[in-house]
């Protein structure tokens, strides 16, 4: 593993541990589980991208029912930031395209904005 | 019987019995193959939730305990000098030679890694009943093989050694009475770790006393069957003057085993639950009419006692009753906790009556090649 | 060294199997994520009438399954998790048979088999990281950390909100004590854990057996060839006065 994705990976775990201690704490009052899913991700893109694109679990989470199981642990890591997404895969029905395939979810082909834009 | 019977080549008839085992000796191989290429989930009905069954409760558990009739028979001929009992001790230690190999085979299909059986040897965990039987069944099966090596030296004129054998003859009978009183007891203590598992029916800190004494009385039974089942295989007159008092001493052992067992029932609050017995209570009175009434009933009274065909019936009672005892130890009480009910598969019962069928097929062919029945010898190789 | 666990807050479970698929990632364990605990799916979290229970491995103070293993391939660690060692196992299956938890899962599909179980990713606490669960929970219904400060925290946890917990830390003193902790809005035995286990650790009652072999052996030899030797006097003496008797006068 290059420097860069160590440091990534060992900023997730640290990002994760206070996390953990956070919710810990937060969930005291009311008795109910808060949940605090993780923190949204962003990818910066390759050369020729349109823009950096920002992962967020918030709507994903919706989209299964609360069930982690739906994307984790595969194809999508958990303890380790899953990396290499490139379009080539998601075209071929790979990564995000398992679900972005234009049936289960918008089409990675359609709208470049929607996720290169800020949005997601 | 005279030693032209005996040259006759006693056992090579191809009657019903013989052709029934040479087919699950067939079906045995099939399953031998399924079995090792396969792994255990495609051959057993064991899982998660009761992952011992028929190839532990009767393969393990009742062949160490059928085979005890070895211990027991050694040890009243050599530790309390009964001399007049020796020839049946050839015979007796053949069934537990055979038995214990049988076992050992036994074990090498239901082990996940049979392979690393010898693992025990070199791996230790004191702590372990398991790792206690284990060695016990080990060393004893040594034993049993240098017990039994005086036959095998005999038909093979090695005069030396055996001169050797005979003169070790005590120290090791008590060795293997020691081995024994603790591996056949452990077999009993493997399941005093599962209290709020095994039903209150069976479970009892007793357990490893339990096991020891039905161990004897089960051996016993073992010895009388086998001399009925040589007589009629072999055409051998049945040895009454030396099974009589044996049964006796069945009697005790099945007695003393009853009384305890009541007495544990009574003090743990099952036996008042027998009065409206469920599926267990059913079982259990089943195993207790069978294995401990029946036989010791029948055995007070003199006119069966001394009768082979009465002798030979409360024998299989005994034996029978013992079985059903293991299997309620290993399987029927440990259903309810288990939540399912556990049925051995047809391939875990090809390869238990395989095993049976090889014993009987090894112990065929050890009369016919060797002097294991007195009149079997000829004088010349005395 | 500290001896770390597990606090698990059933009233904080949303389950969502986060534990689960965190789980199966850590120790790279094959798919499907399957519904109960099996030798491939470490831990699961179940659901009765809207209560959530997770089923792992407990990680006892004295585990069962390590005394009994006879080749020792289940080792207790000082710093909590219970390890197995598949390269001694034999499989044997006593320790799934007496596992007072029923938590050892076995790869019943294998030719070549071995145990599985939840290990309280003992590599990852090793090097000082928690739990796989415990860092993925997004409730922190799973909390990882020293023993003690997580019985403290369930006690805090109890005395604040009686009336949202069963009054009883699960794994307090169930078999001698477990290094992961429970806590409860419903009954425990509702949620499928066993309620009936004794408070001491089960090991002892088969190394009260035990123990005692060494000092059975040397008495019981003893009595045996006492036994042999006074009958064989006995034998003797018949012998010799039967001839004495023949003797002419």
């Amino acid at each position: 593993m290059n420097t860069i994705a160590r440091r990534d990976a060992g900023i997730v775990v640290l990002v994760m541990l206070a996390m953990a201690l956070g919710r810990a704490l937060a969930s005291a009052a009311d008795g109910k589980p808060t949940v605090q899913l993780p923190a949204d991700r962003t990818f910066a893109g390759a050369e020729g991208s349109p823009g950096p694109v920002v992962f967020s679990h918030e709507t994903h989470v919706a989209f299964s029912d609360g069930r982690c199981v739906a994307c984790h642990p595969a194809p999508f890591r958990m303890l380790r930031p899953t990396g290499g997404f490139t379009h080539a895969e998601m075209d071929a029905g790979r990564q995000c395209g398992i679900c972005h395939d234009g049936k289960t979810a918008r089409s990675v082909k359609d709208d470049c904005d929607h996720c290169h834009g800020g949005g997601s | 019987m005279n030693v032209a019977t005996a040259t006759e080549r006693p056992g090579s008839r191809m009657g019903f019995w013989e052709i029934f085992g040479a087919l699950v000796l067939v079906a045995f191989a099939a399953v031998t193959v399924l079995r090792f290429t396969r792994g255990l989930g495609a051959v057993t009905n064991l899982s998660d939730r009761f992952p011992w069954g028929l190839w532990i409760g009767f393969d393990v558990l009742c062949g160490v305990g059928l085979a005890a009739g070895a211990f027991t028979l050694t040890a009243i001929v050599h530790v309390f000098n009964l001399h007049r009992f020796e020839p049946i001790v050839r015979p007796t230690v053949l069934t537990g030679f055979l038995g214990y190999l049988l076992v050992i085979v036994g074990l090498l299909f239901d082990l996940g890694q049979p392979w690393r059986i010898w693992h025990a040897l070199v791996f230790w965990n004191p702590h372990s009943v398991m790792f206690e039987v284990a060695w016990c069944v080990m060393l004893y099966t040594a034993v049993l093989a240098l017990e039994f090596s005086p036959v095998v030296l005999e038909r093979l004129r090695l005069d030396r050694p055996r001169r050797v054998m005979h003169a070790i003859a005590t120290p090791l009978v008590i060795g293997g009475v020691i081995l024994s009183t603790l591996h056949q007891s452990s077999l009993g203590s493997l399941y005093l770790i599962v209290p709020a598992k095994l039903h209150p029916l069976w479970y009892t800190p007793l357990l490893p006393l339990l096991f020891l004494i039905s161990a004897v009385g089960a051996g016993i039974g073992m010895t009388i069957l086998e001399s009925h089942l040589s007589e009629r295989a072999f055409e051998r007159r049945l040895e009454m003057d030396l099974l009589e008092p044996l049964a006796r001493g069945m009697v005790v052992a099945l007695g003393v085993y009853g009384m305890l067992r009541i007495i544990v029932l009574a003090q743990n609050g099952a036996l008042a639950a027998l009065r409206q017995p469920g599926y267990e209570g059913i079982m259990f009175l089943l195993e207790f009419g069978v294995g401990v009434v029946v036989p010791v009933g029948l055995l007070l009274v003199e006119r069966i006692r001394t009768h082979p065909t009465g002798l030979t019936v409360a024998a299989l009672f005994a034996v029978a009753g013992f079985v059903m005892n293991r299997l309620n130890v290993s399987v029927t009480g440990m259903e309810g906790a288990a939540g399912v009910r556990y049925v051995p598969s047809w391939m875990e019962l090809v390869v238990s009556l395989g095993l049976v069928a090889l014993g009987f097929a090894l112990f065929a062919l050890a009369v016919r090649y060797l002097p294991v029945f007195p009149e079997a010898t000829h004088p010349a190789d005395r | 060294m500290r001896t770390v666990g597990l606090l698990y807050d059933s009233t904080r479970c949303t389950g969502c199997g986060a534990c689960t698929a965190g789980c199966k990632e850590a120790n790279d364990l094959p798919l499907p994520i399957e519904e109960r605990t099996t030798a491939y799916t470490w831990t699961v979290v179940d659901d009765v009438a809207g209560a959530k229970m997770r089923r792992l491995c407990m990680h006892c103070l004295d585990p069962t399954c390590v005394s009994v293993c006879p080749v020792g391939a289940l080792e207790k660690t000082p710093a909590g998790p219970v390890v197995y060692d598949g390269t001694r196992c034999i499989g044997c299956r006593y320790c799934i048979m007496a596992c007072p938890f029923g938590v050892p899962k076995y790869q019943w599909d294998r030719a070549i088999p071995v145990v599985g179980k939840c290990i309280l990713c003992a590599g990852r606490v090793a090097k000082g990281l928690p739990t796989a669960c415990a860092s993925v929970c997004p409730t922190g219904a799973t909390l990882f950390g020293e023993r003690d400060a997580l019985v403290r925290e369930a006690h805090a946890r109890i005395a604040a909100a009686p009336d949202v917990y069963v009054d009883h830390v699960y794994g307090l003193t169930e078999a001698g004590g477990t290094s992961v902790l429970m806590l409860s809005g419903v009954p425990f035995e509702s949620l499928g854990m066993k309620t009936n286990l004794p408070k001491q650790p089960l090991p002892l009652l088969t190394w009260r057996v035990l123990s005692k072999i060494p000092s059975f052996v040397v008495v019981w030899g003893a009595c045996l060839f006492g036994v042999h030797w006074i009958t064989k006097r006995r034998d003797e003496v018949r012998a010799f006065e039967a001839a004495e008797r023949e003797k002419p006068r």
